[in-house]
């Protein structure tokens, strides 16, 4: 697995199978949450989708949907759950409190 | 790019390396185009986000600013859907975004994603106003 410019460094990667990914994110020194925002950093929605993608070495074809519900901090640590649906996958972002952060339908692919 | 619209940059809360808004090329109440740039091939993803990015100039014309509509308010991404037409690596774009609706602070605005004439990704964003984490 390959970091892109923006997640390097971003988070670690504390677990991973093909139906759930825990993540442990950065402090807020990284350059994403002083960029994201100034003075209120947080983890910005398409991040969310690309941490998992990098980890899970997929290209999205399509966002069928994806609803962020809840503000994602630094230093939190995150549960990805993934099941399969017809067209792809759902996604379920849960933060260590088991509060719902984001929820994602996607169209992806292996990376090739 | 006019001086007037380069100020514009200035009101985009995201900074480097997230602010993916280089050149704002049409500010107008329902319509906005802008230049986005990545270092690297951009995901479906942060064309998303350049997509909600470039929504925020929608808001600041100066009938906005007349109604008192703050133009540093940030706009907290709720929904997004989207989807590639035509894959593409290249590493700069033209984004296009149309006002849909809104109810207060919640806004749904569309946008499509340009490689030259060509339409490589399109989705539509929802989002609502905040300043200093309340919603407007």
């Amino acid at each position: 697995m390959s970091q892109s410019y923006l997640s390097n460094g971003l988070y670690d990667v504390v677990s991973q199978d093909d139906n759930e990914v825990v993540i442990t994110l950065s402090d807020a020194n990284h350059p994403v949450f002083k960029a994201h925002f100034e003075g209120m950093p947080l983890l910005p929605g398409f991040l969310q989708i690309d941490i998992l993608v990098e980890i899970m070495e997929k290209e999205v074809e399509a966002i069928t949907s994806a609803k962020f519900v809840q503000k994602v901090l630094p230093q939190e640590r995150l549960t990805y759950r993934i099941s399969p649906t017809k067209s792809g996958v759902r996604v379920k972002l849960s933060n260590e409190r088991e509060e719902l952060c984001g929820d994602f339908k996607l169209k992806w692919h292996q990376k090739i | 790019m006019s001086t007037e619209l380069n100020a514009l940059l200035e009101y985009l809360p995201q900074k480097e390396p997230v602010g993916f808004v280089k050149e704002v090329l049409v500010c107008e109440e329902h319509e906005s185009r802008t230049v986005v740039r990545f270092e690297s091939e951009p995901t479906l993803a942060m064309l998303s986000e350049a997509g909600a990015q470039s929504s925020i100039f929608l808001r600041l014309t100066e009938e906005k600013k007349a109604a008192n509509v703050p133009t540093r308010a940030m706009g907290m991404l709720v929904s997004v859907k989207s989807k590639w037409l035509q894959k593409s690596n290249k590493h700069s774009f033209e984004v296009e975004t149309n006002y849909v609706s809104n109810l207060d602070s919640f806004f749904i605005v569309s946008f499509t994603v340009y490689d030259g004439n060509i339409s490589v990704a399109e989705g539509q964003v929802a989002a609502v106003l905040e300043q200093n984490g309340v919603a407007l």
